[in-house]
């Protein structure tokens, strides 16, 4: 009886098995949405962790909204659950589970090294496929891309090798299979 | 034809019928106020403050279900506006509150009253939004009172700088009306009928409902509607299942049905609550399980299979997991209830009559929990007196009834009948002291007919008792009751039962010259005003206040030491209420209390 999605509602997925909380939101682009989602999840003392936002259709104006925060009891995820669902121009929201999508960030790594430990860092970057984009002087920078875990991973191993700054992108992801965005939105707005 | 942003608004007003709007010009809306000195369709309301302005437009949308209006200008004016939105945002009041805004060069400079009030009403409004085009004031400002009505009410704010208004362009009405359609074409007020899903869940709930041995009906402020109301009232009667409300659902049933057991939560009836902690079976509608309805959640019908129904699906499984749930307007579902009640039983030889559970009521209800001691002689009066002497006096004329926030509220929820919906108008989720002044006169400027009665604590009546001018200045038919004990009077009962008599802060008549003398400030204002000293004079008190036509001002001098009894503590569970110890009563169920804090 109203359009909004509520069929990921976190009742029925009690044994979603995450490390982290990740909501999806689909939403119209209207101003302040932003705004009022992260004042939803700070007026629960609640950390975001990544949040990214990405046109999912241009033409309609539709966008993902994608937030992720350490794990979170149930009552909490269902209770944002309930209030993201509530701003108007949101048109649905889904709590992803890990293993039912596929996760990718992007990440600069600068590192400036010495001669002697250049062959080492090139030879790890490979091992990661991480490429190198940039070199001047000392300083080299690689561009990888993986699952946030492997970034991390990626990130230590290269503190000892001079690592000086990185740059992450946060995650961006998408379902596994058949499954869609669209699935329970209004045909019209597919792409 | 040429039309200013301004005039634009007026035709959206016009449009959306409304007949009345409520609110205080300033800088930054006098090209809207300009328009308005010309128009005849619309009356303006000058209240002195604009947080009276949306309590005044709440009290006008609570009473009658229709959108309220506020125009407040930029600034303070703004700001002043926030507690009422708030106030009707936990209370789910269909507002639109326009806003005036600096001028669109001046927005971010910090200009002379430029406040961000589109990120200040952010977490307190169902929608708000700043209008950056004159082309968008008609569709944003008709989708804003769209959204206030729709679904589960609310305020929605939309913010106006000064150019916009002032500025003009050519337009054609019937156009924008066809631009809106075309975009927001589900903006329809239509009720949603039941899907197939839904008439197969209701169908077991009524077969549950008729199977249970201990059933409980418990509705809330979303069926404060005469069909809801008509409907429950009939369903009552043919189920005979006992019935519960909440503070904000009380008038939907009249106090006097016999199924009717009295609202719930931390002042209603014992029984209620015992019921409630008792039932095998509870289905609730229209309400959203508040934790001053609810007591500690998880003892909360906690033998109950739980039936919700509610028309924003955000509510369902908020605070309890539901068994079954409907998501659907109030009326709409029982309508159904009823015919698939008269349907089942039919087949059954006869309906269920839920003799046990009754009798067990009946044992509940023989506590009497709001027994108190009348007054004795040459004492302050007992509010719980005043108010049955009030009812008595009343009983054959319309009326509505105000209050503000704290003892006296509870005592009317209590003592006063509450006969028809919407009869009651109070500030429930939020608890706004300076709620009751303002809203009584919302509440006479769209009930002309009705006797409105104000009922204030001296507290909260000096919050926003600037609103005496306006009552006056419109000859509103609003009799102002002050209930004085120079007290705080619910804080007061809190230190007292929970901070072992530290009555912090809560005493004004610790202080010499503790207040006005509310006689001489009713005076002031041009209302008649009176005080009463002693029970003896009540009547004669009552009777002239309700013979004057217009502003009448009482003051009554109310017994500091008198308890709103029974009290759930906070915290406690639903089945932990302490119970008045009269000389006639012993006490048994008194438990320990928490020491949550308030």
């Amino acid at each position: 009886m109203n359009s909004k999605n509520t069929q990921e509602n976190p009742k029925e997925n009690t044994a979603i098995n995450n490390d982290k909380t990740i909501f999806e939101i689909v939403t119209l682009d209207r101003p302040g949405i932003l705004a009022r989602i992260s004042n939803i999840i700070s007026s629960r003392w609640i950390g975001i962790k990544n949040l990214s936002t990405t046109l999912v259709n241009e033409k309609k104006g539709l966008y993902r909204i994608l937030i992720s925060s350490d794990k979170m009891e149930k009552t909490k995820r269902l209770q944002m659950f309930k209030q993201f669902s509530r701003i108007v121009p949101v048109m649905k929201v889904t709590e992803l589970e890990e293993n039912q999508i596929i996760q990718r960030e992007i990440a600069l790594v600068k590192i400036i090294g010495d001669a002697d430990t250049r062959s080492q860092t090139l030879a790890l970057a490979e091992n990661y496929r991480a490429y190198p984009i940039d070199l001047r002087g000392n300083a080299l920078v690689f561009e990888i891309q993986g699952t946030s875990d492997s970034i991390d991973k990626f990130i230590r191993e290269m503190s000892h090798l001079g690592l000086t700054e990185y740059s992450r992108s946060g995650t961006v992801a998408i379902n596994r299979g058949e499954v869609t965005i669209f699935d329970d939105l209004d045909p019209k707005y597919k792409l | 034809m040429k039309y200013t942003g301004s005039q634009i608004i007026l035709e959206v007003l016009k449009s959306e019928k409304v007949d009345t709007v409520f609110g205080y010009p300033g800088g930054a809306v006098l090209p809207l106020y300009d328009k308005l000195y010309h128009e005849k369709d619309i009356q303006h309301i000058l209240v002195r403050h604009e947080q009276g302005g949306t309590h005044g437009a709440e009290g006008y949308a609570k009473s009658t279900g229709k959108v309220g209006v506020v125009i407040s200008t930029s600034g303070p004016g703004a700001t002043n506006t926030v507690t009422g939105i708030a106030d009707a945002y936990l209370d789910s009041t269909p507002l639109v509150v326009i806003t005036g805004q600096v001028a669109r060069p001046l927005i971010g400079t910090d200009g002379f009253q430029e406040t961000d009030i589109v990120g200040i009403t952010s977490p307190i409004t169902k929608s708000n939004s700043q209008i950056r085009n004159i082309e968008d004031i008609y569709k944003t400002l008709r989708n804003a009172f769209h959204i206030a009505r729709s679904g589960r009410p609310g305020p929605v704010l939309v913010d106006i700088p000064k150019d916009i208004q002032a500025g003009s362009m050519e337009f054609n009405i019937k156009d924008l009306e066809e631009e809106y359609r075309k975009e927001y074409p589900d903006d329809i007020i239509e009720i949603p009928s039941l899907s197939s899903d839904d008439l197969a869940t209701i169908k077991g709930i009524v077969k549950d409902l008729s199977l249970a041995k201990k059933p409980y009906i418990y509705t809330g402020g979303g069926l404060q509607n005469q069909q809801a109301s008509k409907l429950l009232r009939e369903f009552l009667k043919i189920a005979k299942i006992p019935h519960t409300s909440s503070f904000m659902g009380l008038g939907v049933v009249e106090n006097s049905n016999e199924y009717h057991l009295g609202f719930l939560g931390m002042h209603g009836t014992y029984e209620a609550n015992m019921a409630l902690y008792e039932c095998d079976y509870l289905l609730c509608m229209g309400a959203r399980l508040s934790d001053r309805t609810t007591g500690r959640v998880n003892n909360f019908a906690k033998n109950a299979k739980f039936a919700h129904i509610d028309i924003d699906e955000n509510m369902i499984d908020k605070i309890k997991q539901s068994d079954v749930s409907v998501v659907s307007d109030s009326a709409v579902a029982l309508k159904e209830i009823i015919r698939e009640w008269q349907e089942q039983t039919q087949s059954q030889s006869q309906s269920p009559s839920y003799k046990d559970w009754w009798q067990q009521i009946a044992k509940w209800k023989e506590k009497n929990s709001y027994a108190y001691k009348k007054t004795a002689n040459n004492h302050a009066l007992k509010p719980q007196e005043v108010l049955e002497r009030l009812a008595e006096h009343t009983k054959d004329i319309k009326t509505h009834i105000t209050t503000e926030v704290g003892q006296h509220q509870m005592f009317v929820g209590q003592f006063f009948p509450l006969n028809e919906p919407r009869s009651l108008i109070t500030s429930g989720g939020l608890g706004t002291m300076g709620f009751g002044v303002p809203s009584s006169l919302g509440v006479a400027v769209a009930n002309p007919d009705s006797t409105v009665l104000s009922i204030a604590g001296d507290g909260s009546f000096m919050m926003n008792l600037q609103e005496l001018a306006t009552i006056q200045s419109y000859n509103l038919n609003v009799k102002t009751i002050i209930f004085n004990n120079a007290t705080l009077g619910m804080v007061h009962q809190w230190q007292d039962i929970i901070y072992e008599e530290r009555f912090s802060s809560s005493e004004f008549s610790e202080h010499t010259n503790v207040h006005p003398d509310f006689i001489k400030l009713g005076e002031s204002f041009h209302m008649p005003s009176s005080r009463v000293t002693h029970i003896g004079e009540l009547d004669e008190h009552l009777k002239k206040m309700l013979d004057h036509k217009g502003g009448y001002l009482l003051e009554i001098l109310i017994d500091p030491d008198e308890h709103v009894m029974p009290m759930l503590p906070p915290g406690a569970s639903i089945n932990e209420m302490i119970l008045r110890e009269l000389d006639c009563q012993s006490d048994s169920t008194t438990t320990e209390h928490s020491q949550e804090k308030k």
